[in-house]
């Protein structure tokens, strides 16, 4: 039987996908409850350890810290609102890991790019695509096994965002799919604790740093996902790997979120970023005061 | 103790600690250490390194060391990444045969980092070197050979949790820290066996060595592991292999020592080519090349399996050629990085005679075991057998060989430093701080 090239389908959809209206809706759906997310997760007690960790590494203040006056460099600013957006999910958002995930890693990308709003929503309506129909792919058997799926899958969704985000080559973007899926990680027994909630803020910083060394010159396999030793075979044999390909780029799956757009406390801001032609100054003022309401 | 319980580990751990290692320990670690110093100063200047080093001068904090054999310092994770990356990358480090564990590279770019913070005494470095790969290679029995014939690259999933024990016991942790470091790092494993011959591979034992210093680092800062991360439902070794055992973990630790069984390769490509080469380099002293009309490689099926590559197109590729390994073998009756670079992957005698060479599966052939076969264009045949090859568990490379094998790797890359970089790290264990160590692996002012 043969096996579709997943990955560098996937990497040529980064590159040339038009995300439609819809698409773009639920993008601005999910970025509105990470920032919401943000707002209330940035003062867990999980993000100062974050910030304590990533301040002792050091490294240059970059980038934003949504809901703190900190700043970090691209890495390490996706992974500690990761942590925050994380930390401060609602429990009725179950499902909404994954999401959070790739609304932290797409703010650092795009305001290292120097992203629209409109680009943002681009990359994350690509990444949600990207996560949600491998999510759709695997069997059960992922789960029973032990996988903690949204740690072992969004680090595809994060690549497909900052790739688009940093207008990666498609060859690189299949590095760094590469990447993503030697890197698929976090385990079920792990879940209930701070350590599940970092092995999935992990996969932010993964992320932004497999597209950073492929687009730096590391070369990889040319079926990281679909390969005889790859992610599927390995992590979750019986994947429906041809199944993640269909009507891809014409049928947004990730497109079927009908919640309502905003974050209530102040639609504005989202507004403000959707609508911006450089995200960066609005990112920047998404500090602590933003946090406080004030 | 069936599923022993993450303290359980962290407390056989530091109790082993507590002691001296034993003298044949103490003698393997050093030449683990001196092998994957000697690997990683080697591969210094190569691209994917050079990869990781602009990104970490780039994205990352106040340097604490350069990478062995460079001078630009970096972070601690993007040292550890880099280091790592190098000690790996051109297949050149050591061999756990029974796990096919290589644990040297993520052991060392986990301690280099964090001895540069602590500055330990040499017995110091060394015992927790020692035990950061003890540790891993218990591991990686627990769930061998399963595991790895599932598709994994064990060394970058055993790697996190001996980097992260190596870093712990440099700084001097106590039980809960530890093992909330192991629990951490055995969330964040990496690697498919999808990636060999690729930068992927190489780049795995780094960002494991990266991700065992995060790990610590957020245990210490107070992270808290369940205590069944390991062994229990949902936990590591149920998701890495279908059959484990957990408890061999810390069975007779202290009296059994896997990291005896460490092996340091003789030749920069995938270990089980290694017997192969031996015969090809036998023969090139005794057959030339354009007397050859075929070449038959009778050996362990896992040869085909794992280095069946028969046309590689770059050094990498062919790291994982047996193909590639045995002709060149025959041509220049010697295998180091010159056979390996992209040139001489692609060189028009190495490309027309490794058409002659095929691989022949032989179900009753040991994996340190090969008969090579040449065949003649006057119709003789001349053979080269090998019963068990250079660096095996078996035929082990002698403390000269290995002092050959790093004076051939650093001379490239620091001309006249190989005799003082052997010389301190084989006096190690009596050192009292890594000073001269660090500075034995750096340009002069550098470290």
């Amino acid at each position: 039987m043969n096996v579709p090239p997943l990955t560098s389908e996937l990497a040529a959809f980064v590159a040339e996908a038009r995300p439609d209206a819809s698409a773009r809706y639920a993008a601005q759906a999910r970025l509105g409850r990470a920032l919401r997310a943000a707002r209330t997760g940035s003062r867990a007690p999980i993000t100062d350890a974050a910030l304590r960790v990533t301040a002792a590494l050091g490294g240059p203040e970059e980038h934003a810290v949504l809901g703190r006056d900190e700043r970090r460099p691209l890495p390490h600013a996706a992974l500690v609102n990761a942590v925050s957006m994380l930390a401060g999910a609602p429990p009725e958002a179950s499902g909404a890991e994954a999401e959070h995930v790739l609304v932290s890693a797409a703010l650092a990308a795009a305001e290292h790019a120097g992203a629209s709003g409109e680009q943002l929503l681009d990359a994350l309506a690509v990444g949600s695509e990207i996560g949600m129909r491998i999510v759709a792919a695997l069997p059960d058997g992922h789960a029973a096994r032990g996988w903690d799926v949204p740690a072992t899958t969004a680090r595809f969704a994060v690549t497909g965002a900052v790739a688009r985000l940093l207008a990666t080559a498609p060859t690189a973007t299949v590095v760094a799919l590469g990447l993503a899926a030697t890197e698929a990680a976090g385990l079920r027994a792990a879940l209930g604790s701070d350590v599940g909630l970092l092995q999935r803020a992990h996969a932010a910083s993964d992320g932004v740093e497999g597209v950073l060394l492929a687009t730096g010159g590391f070369n990889g396999p040319a079926a990281p996902i679909e390969g005889r030793r790859g992610f599927a075979a390995v992590m979750a044999p019986g994947m429906d790997v041809a199944g993640v390909l269909v009507d891809l780029g014409t049928t947004w799956r990730s497109a079927d979120d009908t919640s309502a757009v905003g974050m209530s406390e102040d639609d504005a801001v989202l507004d403000a970023l959707v609508h911006a032609s450089d995200v960066g100054p609005v990112i920047g003022r998404m500090g602590s005061s933003w946090a406080d309401g004030t | 103790m069936s599923r022993p319980h993450l303290r359980d580990v962290a407390t056989a751990i530091l109790d082993l600690d507590a002691g001296p290692l034993p003298a044949a320990v103490t003698d393997e670690a050093t030449r683990s250490l001196l092998n994957i110093i000697g690997v990683a100063m080697g591969a210094s200047r190569g691209e994917a390194v050079e990869v990781v080093v602009r990104a970490g001068l780039r994205h990352g904090g106040r340097g604490v060391a350069p990478v062995p054999g460079r001078s630009e310092p970096l972070d601690s994770t993007w040292l550890a990444t880099g280091t790592g990356l190098a000690g790996h990358l051109d297949d050149f480090d050591d061999t756990h045969l029974a796990t096919v564990i290589h644990p040297g590279a993520a052991t060392f770019a986990a301690v280099l980092p964090t001895a540069v913070r602590t500055a330990p005494s040499g017995e110091r470095l060394l015992r927790a070197f020692a035990l950061g790969i003890e540790a891993q290679l218990r591991v990686g029995v627990a769930m061998s050979p399963t595991h790895y014939d599932e598709g994994w690259h064990i060394t970058g999933t055993v790697g996190p949790i001996g980097a992260a024990v190596a870093a712990a016991l440099l700084r001097g942790v106590g039980p809960d820290v530890l093992a909330s470091a192991i629990g951490l790092a055995a969330t964040r494993t990496i690697g498919h066996r999808e990636g060999f011959g690729s930068t992927a591979k190489t780049f795995h034992p780094g960002k494991a060595a990266a991700n065992g210093l995060v790990a610590l680092a957020f245990a210490e800062d107070g992270v808290r592991a369940p205590q069944e991360l390991l062994a229990g439902t949902g936990g590591y070794y149920g998701a890495l292999s279908a059959h484990s055992e957990p408890a061999s973990v810390v069975t007779e630790l202290g009296e059994r020592w896997e990291i005896l069984a460490n092996t340091y390769k003789p030749y920069p490509c995938g270990i089980v080519s290694h017997p192969a080469l031996d015969a090809a380099c036998d023969l090139a002293a005794r057959v030339s090349p354009d007397r050859i009309e075929k070449v038959e490689v009778h050996s362990h099926p896992l040869v085909t399996e794992l280095t069946g590559n028969p046309r590689p197109t770059t050094g990498l590729q062919a790291r994982f050629s047996t193909i590639h390994g045995v002709t060149a073998g025959l041509i220049d009756g010697t295998l180091g990085l010159a056979q390996y670079t992209d040139e001489r992957v692609l060189s028009p005698d190495v490309q027309a005679l490794r058409e002659r060479v095929r691989l022949v599966v032989d179900e009753t052939c040991e994996r340190d075991a090969v008969r090579v076969d040449v065949l003649l264009r006057d119709g003789s045949t001349v053979s080269s057998t090998v019963e068990h090859a250079r660096g095996s568990a078996a035929r082990p490379l002698t403390d000269a060989e290995l002092d050959d094998k790093v004076t051939r790797l650093v001379e490239p890359v620091l001309p006249g430093r190989s005799p003082r970089l052997i010389g301190t790290v084989r006096d190690i264990a009596a050192a009292g701080d890594p000073t001269g160590l660090l500075a034995a692996m750096h340009p002069e002012g550098v470290a």
